[in-house]
């Protein structure tokens, strides 16, 4: 009679214990499957993945090869008195939802350099609108770098950069998303952080009306439409309290009332911007925007972008969408638009 | 390759490959506790272990790092969903904290204490274990004078009365009693504390075996006299049998070192002595024995989580601690059938206790209180908060809070299983993923089926129905300890 059978329990022999061993040792490596994939897989695990990286080690501007700057010797800007504005939406790899408005953050720090090592400036939005007032003098070769949304993507990736760049941005902010941020949004805490560094300019993206919804058979901005069955004044006392909530919001949590202000998907419904289904929107949305804010950006037509003089409608300022491109890409285009520009520098 | 191991083998293996078991090499023969080492030794074999528990330690780091990033997750989620983001950040801190402290945890060393002790194993249809279960007892490294084993055979149907009576043939020391008919496993347990003579009373169930260093062990802790019980540690025996006696391995040794560990810590306020390895102080047990043996719940007797029960009245008024280096393993269920049985009546116990320590025990150490409390809260909450967060995402059509909650369950899994293969070093340890998925997916609910299935007091792993009521004297049987029966045994074997 054997020991398992008297003890009712089954015999630990030395084979078995080597291979429990052996198997113990194997699950090691295979348990890590789910981390990868949810760090692969999910747009959530992604983000964890990207914060923990960054974290760990900041992303670093990179130093440019002498060939490099020879070239950008070669190509150095000399306006003033304009402004190259810019916008990004996320910096990432791979992190982006919404397709095709992210750039990785290799890109993003090359472009800084490049633009540092061509000697422009950057201005925030507060500095643009400033300038537009007539109480500043823009920097030579000012150049907005700019954020819309509020990604807390971007903030990480940008932020270290920026800081070894010595470089400032702005950050559109969508006011009810940084109350509730989830991961993919930045929270009012680290917004004020931020804010803090000196590094940020935060201003406004409007409170809760960044989205677009089916009304008839077309998808429009919620700012540039009107629902069925809503009303003018309907439309104007939701688009007024949008913008109101948006400022005060801002104000309460950041401690500056925000001076400008991004069209949520760049639509302003008047004009070139289609995007509307009932022409007297446009004037009331433009009505407003002027009351709470001195300046306002959209992303029109991207092959006419150009530098930004005091000539420009102070509520359509052009921003140029930056896509993934080369810090040598970015450079020839701000210098075309710079040889192109025919409008009128701003004075103090 | 059946070798006997000595009595001072180590009970526990202390690297990937060694393994101990309880051996019988003939019928009639002796039982041992065999140690299997295959390469402890060595110096390759020492590299390789330390290489393996510093991957386990660099592993379990970068989960913490994790579980840190993510903590931004639920914070952000606090404003749309405060419950289940509370929730989760609850039982990360409880479930970190409990096996933080217990790493502080020491056994009592042995200071040479030996008081009178009596094992008493109660026996209800255990034909197949009781012979090796009683061979462990009586073969435990404890002084003879003083050590007494009785056995309590509770009216079993098969042949569990013929091995007891075989055991006794080879050592008459033991006292065996047999009721005659079955009254239920306190009855049992409460004859054998009445025949007993010991200072200290140690309950053995009929499916577990003693190390023989237990009893050494276990009695240590009452030299203070704040001590009313101390159990030992247990772990799985049948372990190697398939995939949910490892599951078992592995959740056993993290209730014991972990769950026991830190309530013994915090001013000996164990909660469950489990009738594995139990030891009680006699005197402190008499007083309650009476209301214990006819408690009821919602009307009904009481017959099943005995051993809680009488913790819980113990630890009203004293301390009860947990020693691991007394060791002992426990047979546990091979079917899923018969596993889920038992963890519904574990549930139920477990619910009808938490009802009377609930009363007290914030009297307590604060924050075993605190644990206490937070224990009997999590299960019952859980399936409700998980729900209504999976229904809330569903609802707005985004799976971003389901991923996130399922990584964060595996990463606490995880930890859950490192620990043991860190501690116990043994290759099962992923089974202890399977046993939080198990635990997940189907016994959170039990929680509520126990709840609405509270009256119905059936044992479910085994077929005892029975009620409280007096013992039958006329029934009795009782093997007294016999000397002269022993010697001619001997003369028996000689011839």
């Amino acid at each position: 009679m054997n020991a398992s059978a008297l003890t009712g329990h089954h015999p630990i022999g030395p084979h078995r214990v080597r291979r429990q061993a052996l198997v113990g040792l194997l699950m090691l490596p295979l348990t890590l499957l789910p981390f990868f994939a949810y760090f692969n897989f999910t747009q959530q695990g992604a983000l964890v993945w990207e914060r923990i990286k960054v974290t760990i080690s900041p992303p670093v501007l990179p130093v440019l090869s002498t060939s490099e700057l020879a070239w950008i010797a070669d190509r150095k800007p000399s306006y003033s008195g304009t402004v190259a504005l810019l916008l990004y939406h996320g910096i990432g790899s791979g992190a982006d939802g919404d397709g095709g408005f992210s750039i990785s953050p290799e890109r993003f720090a090359e472009q800084l350099a490049t633009l540092r090592a061509a000697g422009m400036h950057t201005v925030t939005a507060r500095q643009v609108a400033a300038a537009f007032a007539g109480d500043a003098t823009l920097p030579p070769n000012a150049v907005m770098i700019s954020f819309d949304d509020g990604r807390s993507d971007a903030m990480m990736h940008a932020d270290p950069l920026l800081q070894q760049a010595d470089m400032q941005a702005t950050m559109f902010v969508i006011s009810d998303t940084a109350g509730d941020p989830g991961i993919y949004y930045t929270s009012w805490d680290r917004l004020r952080g931020y804010g803090d560094s000196g590094r940020w300019d935060l201003q406004s993206h409007s409170a809760g009306s960044h989205f677009e919804w089916n009304v008839g058979d077309r998808l429009l901005p919620a700012l540039t439409s009107i629902e069925r069955g809503e009303t003018i004044d309907q439309y104007r006392s939701r688009v007024g309290s949008d913008l109101a909530r948006a400022n005060s919001e801002i104000t309460s949590h950041i401690g500056q009332t925000p001076v400008a202000f991004a069209y949520p998907f760049g639509a302003y419904g008047t004009g070139y911007d289609t995007r509307t289904n009932d022409p007297r929107l446009g004037p009331i949305l433009q009505g407003f925007v002027a009351g709470e804010y001195q300046i306002a950006f959209d992303q029109d037509d991207q092959a006419s972008w150009g530098l930004t003089g005091c000539d420009a409608d102070p509520y359509h300022l052009h921003r140029l969408e930056v896509g993934d491109w080369s810090g040598r890409q970015l450079l020839s285009r701000i210098n075309t638009a710079a040889a192109a520009f025919n409008g009128q520098p701003c004075t103090a | 390759m059946l070798t006997r191991g000595t009595r001072s083998a180590a009970f526990v293996g202390d690297d990937f490959t060694t393994e101990t078991e309880f051996v019988q090499l003939r019928d009639g023969a002796p039982g041992e506790l065999r140690t299997i080492d295959l390469a402890s030794r060595g110096r390759w074999a020492r590299i390789g272990r330390v290489l393996t528990k510093g991957t386990i330690l660099v592993y379990a780091a970068a989960i913490l790092v994790f579980v840190w990033y993510t903590k931004q997750l639920v914070f952000a989620g606090f404003a749309r969903d405060p419950l289940f983001a509370g929730y989760s950040i609850g039982v990360v801190i409880y479930l970190l904290s409990r096996f933080g402290l217990a790493l502080f945890y020491r056994p009592v060393p042995d200071r040479g204490y030996r008081p009178t002790v009596t094992i008493i194993v109660p026996a209800f249809n255990e034909a197949a274990g009781i012979a090796g279960t009683l061979e462990t007892c009586l073969g435990v490294d404890y002084p003879e004078e003083l050590l007494q084993v009785i056995v309590v055979n509770d009216g079993s149907s098969d042949e569990t009365w013929k091995h007891i009576c075989q055991v006794w043939e080879r050592h008459p020391e033991l006292m065996a009693v047999d009721l005659g008919k079955n009254y239920g496993k306190r009855a049992a347990m409460a004859e054998g504390v009445k025949r007993a003579t010991g200072e200290i009373v140690c309950f053995v169930d009929s499916d577990s075996y003693l190390d023989p260093a237990a009893i050494i062990h276990i009695v240590q802790p009452f030299t203070d006299q704040k001590v009313g019980a101390s159990v030992g540690h247990a772990e799985v025996a049948n372990r190697m049998a398939n995939w949910l006696t490892k599951m078992q391995q592995v959740r056993y040794y993290a209730a014991f070192q972990v769950i026991k560990g830190t309530e013994s810590l915090l001013s000996g306020t164990v909660t469950c002595a489990s009738g594995c390895c139990a030891a009680y102080r006699r005197s402190t047990i008499m007083p309650e024995l009476p209301a214990w043996e006819a408690q009821t719940f919602l009307g009904v007797p009481a017959t099943f989580g005995d051993d809680r029960a009488l913790t819980n009245r113990v630890l009203k008024r004293h301390r009860v601690v947990f020693q691991a280096s007394a060791k002992s393993e426990t047979v546990v269920p091979e079917s899923m059938k018969v596993f889920l049985r038992q963890q519904l009546r574990w549930k139920k116990s477990w619910l009808r206790e938490s009802t009377y320590v609930a009363r007290y025990f914030w009297r307590k150490n604060p924050i075993a209180a605190l644990f206490t409390y937070a224990s009997i809260l999590f299960p019952l909450i859980s399936p409700i908060v998980v729900g209504h967060a999976v229904y809330l995402r569903i609802a707005s059509g985004t799976s971003e809070g389901l991923w996130f909650y399922l990584m964060g369950t595996y990463a606490m899994a995880l930890l859950y299983s490192l620990y043991y293969a860190f501690r116990r070093e043994s290759g099962m340890w992923h089974h202890g993923l399977t046993f939080v998925a198990i635990y997940m997916g189907v016994l959170v609910f039990q929680t509520y089926w126990g709840i609405f299935t509270m009256r119905d007091n059936r044992w479910g792993t085994r077929d005892s129905t029975v009620k409280h009521e007096p013992l039958d004297a006329s029934l009795l049987t009782i093997l007294l300890p016999d000397r002269e029966v022993r010697e001619s045994a001997d003369v028996a074997l000689a011839g």
